[in-house]
């Protein structure tokens, strides 16, 4: 069983891995948003949002520099080459987007309406 | 890769030789014959269909354009009484709700339906009947809506229907429950379209054609259903929700008792801002059809423009807040949207510079079409602009609920959307129709249509500048909006003009044919102007380009003698041939249904289900759901047909007849109404997350939960459930004689599915908690409704799966109808699981923090 959830897995990734840019971006955002939510409404405590949202964004900037690093190194085989190709061009507007979604946090004050 | 990624100098014999067999196109023909007379309306055909949703969708455009000009002639002038306030209020509570819901998303979908199969060299898509019941459940509601104008029953509360407005309260009458039961249940429809599409795109493409060689309108159809299956769950459970509050004082959207009425707003946004881009994208996925046609070259930046809308399609995600900038949320927050509304205008620019691109690469002839994609340019951009204008906090706040934003949004759709249709109707009538639309007529209905929009929207923007206010029935002389509203008046009558001068147009020339249309007289590239029939083209083609009518330069004859794949019909019946999804390589024999009765009757008794529940007839109604499932089970009982070995396509390839698991055209659907179940459930989350983060109070304590025993029974309940499940595969995969005992197994796992949830539901009634009590009881037993319909279509399929069980038609290989089955139970166990912790546990959890 826990095989088969890995080729499962494995399968998903080689299909869909090309979004991953455009999901680290979703998932910068959510966390954002989210979080200032939480950190307002329930923890009270401002200062930690900057934080959180620095930490998600350089994980998600992280990640996907390791991905344009590795489609960059990868040899020009047919298959998949127009979805890598595709997929690192979306990597690089999530960075645009996921920096923009940061300079939110770096401009603005937490918890302030 | 070069820019066209054509693989030329390739010469290889094709599939089949010449000349074809005796009797292999008559057989072909009778496959597909269409019903004659009336009983065309049981047709599934794309071609049939397509044709009656454009013709539905153009219908809703005409209607509701006629309340557009009613608006106008009401704020023509000054202290106008030409209509009552509440007549004004419904009209342009329709005229938004029609434009948006019954022509917008509808008409797209139509052309979808229209043209795909044929682009992608499929004979038609791969549920057909999903099709024509999307369709005709589509048709009954939106007439029904419609009509409840004239008894003066519409809704009034604006096409986004915001609480407390729309409560009971403020809106006691029943037309709030009209929008609320017939937009949610049109939208089902809708995604029931999208399910189609998507499987359609991704799994019934002509050999060869790669996801890198796909024509760019079915890239922007493809991101298209998937944004309405992520978006329109969001504002289904809204409409859910919002009538179980109006129904049975359920106070989700009531602030005082632990709702709020911003909840409504979340979630209908959520929706709503996707929704642009959901009917602009396949616009310009139009658009990225006919200018490289137009100007006689291929496609500048074809892969950027597919990075584009697959951005769009994430970006326009991150932007619902964009409609709240007014409501109090944090600064912050607001600044994440606003960034996010810039993020999305740079995939947007792309597309915008790649059409200019290619219209400098070539040389553009100045037809209809051309000049309505030339409008479109300049209107969408200029409604681009003031879209980020409008997405700068400061600015919003002061143009908020402003002419300037109805000014904004009609230059965003209006221009994004129905220019690009008019272009639509010009480009694709000669493939459809047996003559072209006349280049004359269409000149004049571009030249109205362009010059009466900007004369009646262009002078909005000053209007919303200097302060007038949107969804006003009237206002007083000597604000300086008097000259403004007139010139917006005449200039909307203008636009009527316009779209008269094309409706003269068609009737004097669209006389649709599926079998002798006037043909390729643009000298296009993509496959649907191979010659067509009403089996599509006569063989499937092989293609190796992203141009194939310019780059094979024999395909239409070779394709139309029989030359290609499938040239006649494999099996006696309907067929079209799955591909693999990245690639495009054969897969197998798809066997398609033909012309019937059921799934009309099933849309018709649906649509009776949900509108007669709006007028209180509760015993009619349910009488109408039970058909409506009576109708779809009889519907199914010719799916899933027995495996019929090997067939011949020609060229040494040969595909299976039948096929399961992840190779079945109809495991993608269900995975695919999966990712709709989670997005519903999705957003319930988000909504159960929101109210505890704005009335924390009305959380219980510890001791005012159910035992944790009793959660512990239904969690038990639904272990027992999936064991049963794989116990049930198990049976399946063995094989051999053990019928009965698979068919036990699959009742009992979902009796203990239903018995989870009943034992939940009796769990918190015993505990003393009742929905109308706050807003967190009604979350509470809003997760029940929402298991609750899970678990009953988990418990229909299974029905249906337990009948095929004992009629011996569900074996180790024959077994697509369990298949289906297992995914949707094993999904319906792992909500109630997750719904469980979090009405059960969660609580528990943060009074315990």
């Amino acid at each position: 069983m826990g095989g088969r959830l890995m080729t499962a897995a494995a399968r998903t990734w080689r299909s869909l891995g090309w979004l991953a840019g455009p999901v680290l971006w979703a998932a910068v955002f959510l966390a954002a948003y989210a979080s200032e939510a939480l950190v307002c409404t329930r923890l009270e405590r401002p200062g930690w949002h900057g934080a959180i949202v620095a930490a998600a964004g350089c994980i998600a900037i992280l990640l996907i520099a390791a991905r344009l690093c590795r489609t960059a190194r990868r040899s020009e085989e047919t298959a998949g080459r127009f979805l890598a190709r595709t997929g690192a061009t979306l990597d690089w507007l999530s960075l645009v987007a996921i920096g923009w979604t940061i300079s939110a946090a770096l401009l603005l004050p937490a918890c302030a309406v | 890769m070069s820019a066209n990624d054509h693989e030329g100098g390739r010469a290889a014999p094709l599939p089949n030789p010449l000349p074809r067999p005796d009797g292999e196109l008559e057989a072909l023909k009778r496959a597909w014959a269409l019903p004659k007379g009336w009983r065309i309306l049981g047709a599934v055909n794309n071609t049939v269909i397509g044709g009656f949703y454009i013709a539905t969708a153009f219908l809703f455009f005409l209607l509701a354009g006629i309340l557009g000009l009613l608006i106008r002639l009401q704020l023509a002038v000054p202290g106008n009484g030409f209509l009552s306030q509440e007549s004004y209020n419904q009209i342009f509570t329709m005229h938004g709700t029609v434009m948006m819901f019954l022509f917008a998303v509808p008409a797209v979908e139509a052309v979808g339906v229209l043209l795909l199969p044929q682009m992608l060299g499929a004979r038609d898509l791969p549920f057909p009947r999903l099709g024509a019941f999307a369709f005709w459940a589509y048709l009954v509601g939106g007439l029904v809506f419609f009509s409840t104008l004239f008894f003066g029953t519409a809704p009034s509360g604006g096409w986004f229907m915001y609480p407390p407005l729309t409560g009971t309260r403020y809106s006691p009458d029943i037309g709030a429950d009209w929008w609320l039961l017939g937009i949610g249940f049109i939208e089902i429809s809708a995604i029931a379209g999208a399910i189609e599409i998507i499987v359609g795109v991704l799994r019934t493409r002509a050999p060869g054609m790669t996801l890198a060689r796909m024509p760019v309108f079915a890239w922007t159809m493809l991101v298209f259903a998937f944004m309405v299956v992520f978006a329109f769950p969001a504002v289904i459970l809204a409409t859910i929700l919002l009538e179980l509050e109006r129904a049975f004082d359920w106070p989700f959207f009531i602030a005082a008792r632990g709702g709020d009425p911003l909840l409504w707003q979340h979630l209908f946004w959520f929706f709503g801002h996707p929704e642009v881009y959901i009917i602009f994208l396949p616009a310009a996925g139009m658009v990225s059809m006919i200018v490289p046609t137009m100007a006689g070259t291929s496609l500048v930046g074809y892969r950027l423009i597919v990075v584009a809308l697959i951005a769009v399609g994430f970006f326009s995600f991150g932007l619902w807040v964009h409609h709240m900038f007014a409501t109090g949320i944090p600064a912050r927050s607001l600044g994440f949207f606003s960034a996010a509304s810039m993020a999305v205008a740079i995939p947007s620019g792309i597309q915008v510079f790649a059409w200019i691109a290619t219209i400098a690469a070539g040389r553009l002839r100045l037809t209809a079409a051309s000049l309505f994609v030339v409008g479109f340019l300049f209107i969408f951009t200029l409604g681009g602009l003031t879209g980020v204008m409008v997405a700068l906090v400061p600015f919003d706040r002061q143009a908020h609920d402003t002419y300037f934003v109805v000014a904004h949004l009609h230059y965003v759709l209006f221009g994004g959307m129905v220019f690009p249709l008019f272009a639509a109707f010009y480009y694709w009538a000669p493939a459809l129709s047996r003559r072209a639309l006349s280049e004359r007529l269409g000149r004049w209905a571009f030249g109205l249509i362009f010059c009466g929009f900007n004369l009646a929207f262009l002078p909005m923007h000053v209007t919303g500048l200097i302060g007038m206010p949107r969804r006003v029935y009237t206002y007083p002389a000597g604000m300086g909006w008097d000259g403004l509203n007139l010139v917006s008046t005449l200039g909307a009558f203008l636009l009527a003009a316009g779209v008269l001068v094309f409706l003269v147009d068609l009737a004097r020339n669209l006389r649709p044919t599926n079998h002798d249309s006037a043909g390729d007289i643009w000298r296009a590239n993509t496959l649907e102007w191979l010659p067509n029939h009403v089996f599509a083209a006569r063989s499937i083609p092989r293609i190796d380009s992203r141009d194939p009518l310019w780059d094979q330069p024999d395909l239409a004859r070779d394709v139309d003698a029989g030359r290609h794949y499938l040239p006649g019909t494999a099996t006696g019946g309907r067929e079209t041939l799955v591909t693999s999804s990245l690639e495009a390589r054969p897969g197998h024999l798809l066997r398609l249904p033909g012309p019937g009765w059921a799934h009309v009757f099933a849309a018709v008794f649906t649509a009776g289900f949900f509108l007669l529940l709006t007028v209180k007839a509760v015993a009619l109604a349910l009488a109408c759901g039970v058909a409506a499932v009576a109708a779809m089970l009889v519907w199914m009982r010719e799916s899933d047909p027995p495996p019929a070995g090997m067939v011949d396509l020609g060229g040494g390839v040969a595909v299976p007849t039948y096929a399961s698991g992840p190779a079945s055209h109809s495991w993608w659907a269900v995975v695919v109404l999966l990712l709709v179940a989670a997005a519903l459930y999705s957003s319930y989350l988000f909504g159960y997350l929101y109210l505890w983060t704005v009335s924390p109070q009305q959380w219980p304590a510890r001791e005012a939960l159910p035992p944790l025993g009793r959660t512990g029974f239904s969690l038990l309940m639904l272990a027992v459930s999936a064991g049963a499940l794989l116990m049930a595969r198990g049976l399946l995969a063995a094989g051999g004689p053990r019928r009965g005992l698979l068919a036990i197994t699959v009742a009992a796992g979902v009796a203990s599915l239903l018995a989870a949830l009943g034992h939940d539901l009796w769990s918190n009634w015993a505990s003393g908690l009742r929905p109308q009590a706050s807003g967190h009881a009604a979350l509470v037993y809003a997760n029940a409704v929402l298991q609750g319909q899970l678990a009953g279509a988990v418990a229909v399929m299974a029905g249906f799966a337990l009948s095929r069980i004992a009629t011996g038609q569900v074996d180790g290989t024959r077994r697509v109808v369990f298949d289906n089955l297992a995914l949707l139970w094993a999904y319906a166990v792992g909500q109630g699981a997750v719904g469980l912790a979090l009405t059960q546990g969660f609580p528990r959890w943060v009074a315990g923090s």
